[in-house]
């Protein structure tokens, strides 16, 4: 009984999470058609990129959680620097890593169905998405932590490059 | 109430295996294509690569397990030298990454080259059958034969790893032949 609960349950979480990633996509499209062009563009490094971040983003919650658990726990003052810079990074993460989440879904779904509406493309993407990560080891410890170092580093990628100049056009003398 | 159990996670480990098939050929789509194209030119060279490769693998990572767990170290750490305990608690971490690593490998490897299996069969099926798509009703058919009962656990699954796994092992490793020079 457990384990057909926990399954409904799970089905229901990943239900909630494809409505989230059409939801998205309604109301930031821009944000959500940079990154599906980095996406396209550059898969391999926006796969580096979130990687990278990630990593670093774990390096410093570790390093802060063992120095307060040096410093005598959690009534110090570097406990709540350290949580304030903990839930920064997190949101630093989240934030681009939504609309690269949203643009992969996308992406899927337009290679899965080219014809199909917008809306359609993020539903039937995000549905194959959220089925491959639920796969059990593969997509739990493989998949799941591929994708999103690719969201998050297709959103980075996103947000902190700049927009390439526009050619200078030279008028020629008359 | 246990069958049951057994046969809704059997289909929730189905189906999503059918889903990470579809999303590898749909977001990789040039590595399994390569992979595709050495199983249909290539596929006995494939399932031996693939078997060889495979049982090399496992070889690598019985003898990292074993090294893990040596007992002659362990116990030369614990009785003589205290050092040697630091020395070898810091090689068991290390020891421990490298066989999650090869693990991992082994798993992407392999599922890169199931999702071109599947491809391959979907293909096949699709130039009869233009109405369903390829990608899916392959992917369907591999992974329900794999999970058939005896022959689908014994035979079928094993030999799809090894080819998969022969597929894309010679994809990665295979050298870009030179172009010709046209004068």
């Amino acid at each position: 009984m457990m384990t057909a609960i926990s399954i409904l349950s799970i089905l229901l979480g990943g239900m909630t999470i494809i409505a989230l990633l059409g939801t998205f996509d309604m109301f930031f499209p821009k944000p959500v058609t940079r990154a599906r062009q980095k996406l396209e563009v550059a898969p391999w490094k926006s796969f580096l990129v979130g990687l990278i971040n990630v990593i670093f983003w774990f390096v410093i919650l570790v390093i802060w959680f063992e120095w307060t658990q040096a410093n005598g726990g959690p009534e110090m003052m570097p406990y709540l620097f350290g949580t304030a810079l903990a839930i920064l990074l997190l949101i630093g993460l989240i934030l681009p890593g939504f609309p690269g989440l949203v643009a992969l879904a996308g992406l899927t779904g337009e290679r899965w169905n080219s014809l199909s509406s917008p809306l359609g493309k993020d539903l039937s993407g995000g549905l194959l998405l959220v089925l491959a990560c639920l796969t059990p080891y593969v997509g739990w410890f493989i998949f799941t932590p591929a994708v999103l170092c690719t969201a998050i580093g297709a959103g980075l990628l996103t947000f902190f490059q700049r927009a390439p100049k526009p050619p200078v056009v030279e008028e020629k003398p008359a | 109430m246990t069958t049951l159990n057994s046969l809704g996670t059997l289909f929730f480990a189905g189906t999503t295996s059918i889903a990470l098939l579809i999303v590898l050929n749909l977001l990789l789509p040039v590595k399994v294509e390569q992979a595709g194209e050495k199983l249909e030119s290539q596929p006995v060279r494939c399932l031996v690569i693939g078997l060889v490769a495979l049982g090399l693998s496992f070889a690598v990572l019985l003898l990292l397990g074993y090294l893990i767990n040596l007992p002659i170290l362990q116990t030369m750490a614990k009785d003589n030298v205290p050092y040697l305990y630091a020395i070898h608690g810091l090689a068991r971490v290390i020891l421990t990454l490298l066989l999650i690593l090869v693990g991992l490998s082994l798993i992407s490897i392999s599922a890169i080259g199931l999702a071109a299996l599947a491809n391959s069969l979907g293909q096949r099926i699709g130039k009869t059958r233009s109405s369903i798509n390829p990608n899916l009703i392959g992917t369907t058919l591999l992974v329900s034969s794999g999970l058939a009962p005896f022959l689908g656990w014994f035979i079928v699954t094993p030999v799809a790893l090894c080819i998969g796994f022969g597929s894309t092992i010679q994809t990665l490793f295979q050298h870009n032949a030179n172009p010709k020079v046209v004068e």
